[in-house]
């Protein structure tokens, strides 16, 4: 087979040795460089990634200035990333404004505080409970409240719509559901009204405006919600991200999501000084999305979907898919790894995937065997 | 049955997996187990019981009187055992639970409309195509769901009534217990033609076969008895769990016969249902763990078959091999790169069978004759297959005997290749083929140059070899695994192998710019390094030498660690036409995961030709050392007063300034001050990196070619160490307050919070020496936790990934499915091509 230099290759080519330049040069180099047909590729990126991560830091480490968000980083990312966790433990976004708005840093500062998710419980200095009247009654910080721009109509209004009666005082308000009888009820009902979002975005929980080398501004931001954020107007959709792989899957669809799993993935192992071929983690993000969806590298994502059967019990819970897979009278096919191991054959992969047909210590070749068993 | 060793297997196509029907597992029995007894009062295995002779031998000498085996032959033998009445397979409870709600309580049809079944067909076996089987099971899925949540049976009209299931297997219909029979009794009623739609097979898994009526008695070859010392038989602990089965079940049938109460009756059939429960899975939920006298958890299937010792990732994926050998590692410069040096006791003992032809038999036949001694032969395989062990009586026959067809097992010989394996084998490069040179001394002899894809150092470290016995293995060994094809790693191309400390001195000596040697050293060096050229010179410059070892047309530029470092024109390498012209030669261009040159020697003329050029590279390096000499001492350390000065300066002024922020208190200080120590630890670094005496000092010789140590190890030894951190933050813990109690309580100073002014060469005071340890022993916690957390994703990512490969269009496969349509998108192998680039 032949295999024609990918573009950008012979682009480079061109620009350095000029217009005419012997092209079969380049492509004499690009077929010597080639990968092997055959070729485990799979547990070559997985290696590739196992042993360099032997060697990344477990803990968080964050770099020691005022003005940074803790991501988490090394190994516990990684491991997250590849898990394909629903929810990630530190989600984080970065927000680019259009570019009218972003070179203002008034604007941008505007912007990040009507994101930032306010909460009722933010604004309230104290509470009281009482169990005998049915009510809560909240105490609200005045000072508080007028830096964010509220007043006690605004939170009222937003308890309208409950079924509850509200009662305004100066700085407090009063609050009586007749239905929560209980110290639980109550409790519940508090905590409910104090989780309010008042103002902002689900989600946000700070931010932070950062500044770039030609006096550009951007947001960072604690907390994660693209879909809210890419509806505002300000915001500019193309640069705009996420590190939530899950949701950017859920807002922007599959390929999106697979190149930042590469791009996360790659970055962190960075960070820490690590080189691994970007190569090995494409293939990883394939095979975590190749089926249309983000699933995870562990049983209950692309491991536990495997075709073959004892690769599956290989793995973890060996005796759940042994009877799944007897009562459902499947079938392993020894076309795998994992079986033709685990039978001491020749499994199908590198040098086995290939076969040479010779009298081998006077037994009979493979080659007839393998007829014989098609005849039968 | 006759099983003979010889005889040849066929290849596994595909394993089947069904449930055992009653039927079957009568079929498949050679012996109804009819007794709890195992032995009489002879010792000889009862008739009908656990150890009968028909379930197979585990003794030495005695015939399997179904097979007519002997213990090395006989593969065991299944019994079967009647039950009194039927009990539950627990692992099926929850499928047995799905199909009784499923399934109609009165007419045992499943509870779905016939015309969506009509359609049912027709959509699963489109999902199937569209799908895979997979997208059928999640359908089967939703049906069963489906069916569960309906209410009037389809079919028949009658109203049902739910089963609800009591862990770990009581079924309650109606507000009664449903016994084991009673199930039975309703799975039978499920159609052939409804198993479809519940996921199931006619032939392969009628839902009536979860509940036993037969148990299949497992033949004693798996269970064999172990006779301990005294002379006393200890049975395994699946023998003593299907005892108590077959005692369980006689009481049963013996109280059923006599009609005895039904109270009694139901007790020990629960109890019946109890043994049989632990003794397929011994630990689930609500089922009291079967235990031993002494209160040791018994052992039975489920325990076999599962974890890490279990039988999959124990003993099938994980196997033991023979023909190998392990001893402790030591270095040796002097060996080729690709060599291993083996002591002569291993290559005596660890054989490889050598196939006589007539090009070989004399030399076999010498071998033969000196059995005692080295090189040998110890073992003769005759085309029959028999084996014969060559002794003092028997040589003169063999020698006579052996002709070309027989096969010679002989000792390992110089050149023979082998596989040489250090654990954890974390990547490919852990196992590569070595050829072996045997060598005195009882260590494995390993060049220093190739530690590093193994991570071996020799501190006591071990190794193991394999020898490869057959020709196929031989060959892979040999080219794809061997050492020299695998300099330069497929993670991120570059090469693991190559030089390091000593060598990168030594180079970086030989290619300075004022190396000169006359004609004789030159002999003496170019003798040591193994180069053969015609010398012409009465002087040598060092880089003319290093150039006899490039190839001719080699044209090659790069930095050099030194370059990089002082931005000396003179330190930039340039290769032209296979000469240095200049350049230091140093870890940039030869280091182990750095070299430039390695790399583009891989992959521009190949692994011979870089293993040779490492080989001799580091022999002149050695020599070089030798002859030039080369010694630290601690007045490298020494800083000018100037320096020390101005550390001190940067301490005292960062100290003001903390206690200037302590004064104006704001929420933020401590990670003001945290930050604040980290550029004093940067100003102290940039100072001493000013302040080192360049002049005549060889531990800055050895930071800057790369060749061992940076300026992160110079500046704590020679400048000041700096704040100790403890979880990214300065320390605080320890008493109330304060740290020890040396110090003033709520003191947040920067002394009182773990920062040591001293340096390694002055030496700490207790106090720092103290904190600077705690710092210490956080690194290796961490070392600690983090091993097990890698190791674990290392494992399910090759388990995930085990079977992508790349087919013939260079496209990703696993199976039918396509994972990436190109590699890489680009198709380039990493290791082969510019670190994943492509450079011409």
């Amino acid at each position: 087979m032949k295999f024609e230099v990918p573009k950008k290759y012979v682009e480079k080519f061109m620009e350095k040795y000029g217009k005419d330049a012997d092209i079969d040069k380049l492509q004499a180099a690009y077929e010597r460089s080639l990968i092997t047909h055959g070729e485990d590729v799979g547990v070559i990126a997985a290696q590739s990634l196992g042993e360099a991560s032997t060697q990344l830091t477990l803990r968080t480490k964050h770099a020691a200035g005022i003005a940074t968000l803790n991501t988490t980083s090394g190994l516990p990312r990684i491991v997250e990333i590849f898990d394909a966790k629903k929810e990630i433990s530190t989600p984080t976004m970065n927000i680019y404004l259009k570019e009218e708005y972003e070179k203002s840093k008034q604007k941008v500062a505007e912007f990040a505080n009507r994101i930032m998710e306010i909460k009722i419980n933010d604004v309230v200095s104290s509470y009281n409970m009482d169990l005998k009247r049915r009510e809560v009654t909240l105490l609200f910080d005045r000072e508080v409240m007028k830096s964010y721009g509220f007043t006690l109509r605004d939170v009222e209004k937003l308890l309208s719509n409950m079924k509850l009666e509200v009662e305004a005082s100066e700085n407090s308000l009063v609050i009586r559901d007749k239905t929560a009888d209980s110290v639980k009820k109550l409790i519940r009902l508090r905590n409910k009204i104090v989780g309010l979002t008042m103002s902002g975005i689900k989600g946000i929980n700070r931010v932070i405006i950062n500044e770039t080398d030609d006096k550009r501004y951007w947001i960072m931001t604690a907390g994660s919600n693209l879909k809210d954020i890419l509806k505002i107007d300000e915001v500019d959709q193309t640069r705009t991200t996420t590190n939530d792989i899950i949701e950017t899957y859920e807002v922007l669809g599959i390929e999106i999501a697979r190149n930042l799993i590469i791009k996360e993935v790659s970055e962190t192992l960075e960070n820490v000084g690590l080189a691994v071929d970007i190569r090995h983690i494409m293939l990883i993000a394939d095979a975590m999305c190749f089926s249309g969806e983000v699933k995870g590298i562990n049983r209950y994502g692309i491991t536990g979907e495997s075709s073959s059967i004892l690769a599956r019990a290989s793995f973890e819970v060996p005796l759940k898919h042994l009877i799944n897979a007897s009562l459902e009278h499947d079938v392993d096919e020894f076309k795998y790894v994992a079986n033709n191991v685990i039978s001491n054959q020749v499994a199908p992969v590198g040098t086995g995937s290939v076969k040479l047909i010779s009298l081998d210590y006077g037994r009979k070749s493979e080659g007839k065997t393998d007829r014989k068993n098609k005849e039968e | 049955m006759r099983l003979d060793s010889n005889f040849v297997f066929n290849k596994i196509f595909g394993i089947e997996f069904g449930v055992l029907s009653p039927r079957m597992i009568e079929k498949m029995s050679s012996v109804a187990i009819t007794s709890s007894e195992l032995y009489d009062i002879d010792g000889f295995p009862v008739d009908g019981g656990l150890a009968d002779m028909r379930l197979g031998i585990t003794d030495p000498g005695l015939i399997c009187r179904t097979c007519g085996n002997t213990i090395k032959d006989c593969p065991g033998h299944f019994g079967h055992l009647e039950l009194a009445r039927p009990v539950f397979n627990i692992k099926m409870i929850p499928k047995i639970y799905d199909l009784l709600n499923a399934t109609c309580d009165s007419c045992g049809r499943i509870l779905i409309p016939d015309s969506i079944l009509k359609k049912a067909t027709t959509t699963m076996d489109n999902i199937e195509t569209r799908e895979g089987p997979l997208g059928k099971k999640r359908y089967i899925r939703k049906l069963i769901k489906h069916a569960k949540s309906i209410n009037t049976c389809p079919f028949c009209h009658s109203k049902q009534h739910k089963v609800k299931l009591e862990k770990p297997y009581a079924f309650i219909y109606n507000g009664q217990k449903l016994n084991a029979s009673d199930v039975r009794e309703r799975l039978e009623r499920i159609s052939d033609a409804d198993l479809q739609f519940l996921g199931l097979n006619q032939d392969y898994s009628r839902p009536e076969w979860m509940v036993f009526t037969v148990l299949p008695i497992p033949p004693v070859t798996i269970r064999p008895p172990i006779t301990l010392e005294s002379g006393q038989k200890s049975e395994d602990d699946l023998t003593h769990k299907l005892t108590d089965i077959v005692r369980t079940n006689q009481r049963l049938a013996e109280n059923i016969k006599s009609g005895a109460p039904e109270v009694i009756i139901e007790e020990l059939w629960d109890l019946l249902q109890y043994h049989v429960t632990t003794f397929i899975s011994n630990g689930t939920a609500q089922v009291p763990i079967a235990r031993h006298k002494s209160g040791k958890k018994l052992k039975t299937l489920e325990d076999r078959i599962k974890g890490k010792e279990g039988r999959f990732r124990g003993s099938t994926l994980g196997k033991r091999a023979n023909y190998s050998a392990r001893s402790t590692i030591s270095p040796d410069p002097m060996i080729r790169l690709d060599e291993v040096g083996v002591p002569l006791q291993i290559a005596r003992e660890v054989t490889y069978p050598e196939r006589a032809t007539e090009i070989n038999i004399e030399r076999l036949k010498s071998l033969i004759k000196n059995f005692d001694g080295y090189p040998n032969a110890s073992y003769v395989i005759t085309p029959d297959g028999i084996r014969k062990k060559i002794t003092e009586s028997t040589v003169q026959n063999i020698l006579e005997e052996v002709k070309p067809g027989y096969v010679v097992e002989r000792s390992m010989l110089n050149g023979d290749i082998i596989l040489f394996n250090r654990q954890p084998s974390l990547h490919r490069l852990s196992m590569m083929g070595h050829s072996v040179r045997v060598l005195e001394g009882k260590t494995l002899r390993i060049n220093p140059a190739s530690t590093l894809p193994y991570n071996a150092d020799f501190d006591g470290d071990e190794m193991n070899i394999n020898v490869l016995q057959t020709e196929e293995a031989l060959a892979e060994a040999a080219l794809i695994m061997n050492i020299k094809n695998n300099i330069v790693s497929p993670r991120h191309g570059l090469p693991l192998i190559g030089a390091a400390q000593d060598y990168i001195s030594g180079s970086a000596i030989l290619t300075r710019k004022d190396t000169k040697l006359d004609k004789s050293t030159v002999e003496d060096f170019l003798t040591f390094a193994g180069i053969d050229t015609k010398l012409n010179k009465s002087t040598y410059t060092g880089r003319e030498i290093f150039s006899m070892l490039l190839p001719k047309d080699l044209n090659f530029e790069g930095e050099s660690s030194v370059y990089k470092y002082s931005k000396d024109e003179d330190a930039y390498v340039v290769i032209k036409n296979g000469k240095l012209e200049k350049g230091i030669i140093d870890s940039a261009t030869i280091g182990k995961e750095n070299g430039s040159l390695l790399q583009y020697l891989f992959v521009q003329y190949g692994g011979e030709t870089t293993a040779k050029f490492i080989d001799q590279l580091s022999r002149l390096a050695l020599i070089t050392l030798t002859k030039f000499g080369m010694s630290a001492n601690i007045a490298n350390f020494d800083l000018p007063e100037r320096t020390m000065g101005e550390i001190h300066k940067i301490f005292e002024e960062g100290n003001e300034e903390v206690n200037s922020m302590l004064k104006n208190y704001d929420k933020d200080v401590e990670q003001k001050i945290l930050a604040l120590t980290n550029k004093i630890r940067g100003r102290v670094r940039n100072a001493t990196r000013e302040g080192i005496n360049e002049n005549r000092n060889e531990i800055n010789d050895m930071m800057t070619t790369g060749a061992k140590g940076s300026i992160m190890n110079f500046f704590p030894t020679a400048g000041m160490i700096g704040q100790q951190l403890l979880r990214d933050v300065r320390m605080s813990n320890g008493y109330e307050g304060r740290l020890t109690s040396h110090f003033k309580r709520n003191d947040m100073g920067l002394i009182p919070r773990g920062f040591v002014v001293s340096n390694y060469r002055d030496g700490l005071n207790p106090i720092e020496f103290f904190l600077h340890a705690g710092s210490s022993r956080e690194g290796l916690m961490d070392n600690v936790i983090r091993t097990p957390v890698s190791g674990y994703m290392s494992r399910r990512l090759s388990s995930a990934l085990q079977d992508l490969k790349i087919a013939e269009d260079l496209s990703v496969r696993e199976g039918n499915k396509i994972v990436q349509f190109m590699y890489g998108e680009d198709g380039l192998d990493v290791s082969l091509s510019d670190k994943g680039d492509l450079n011409i």
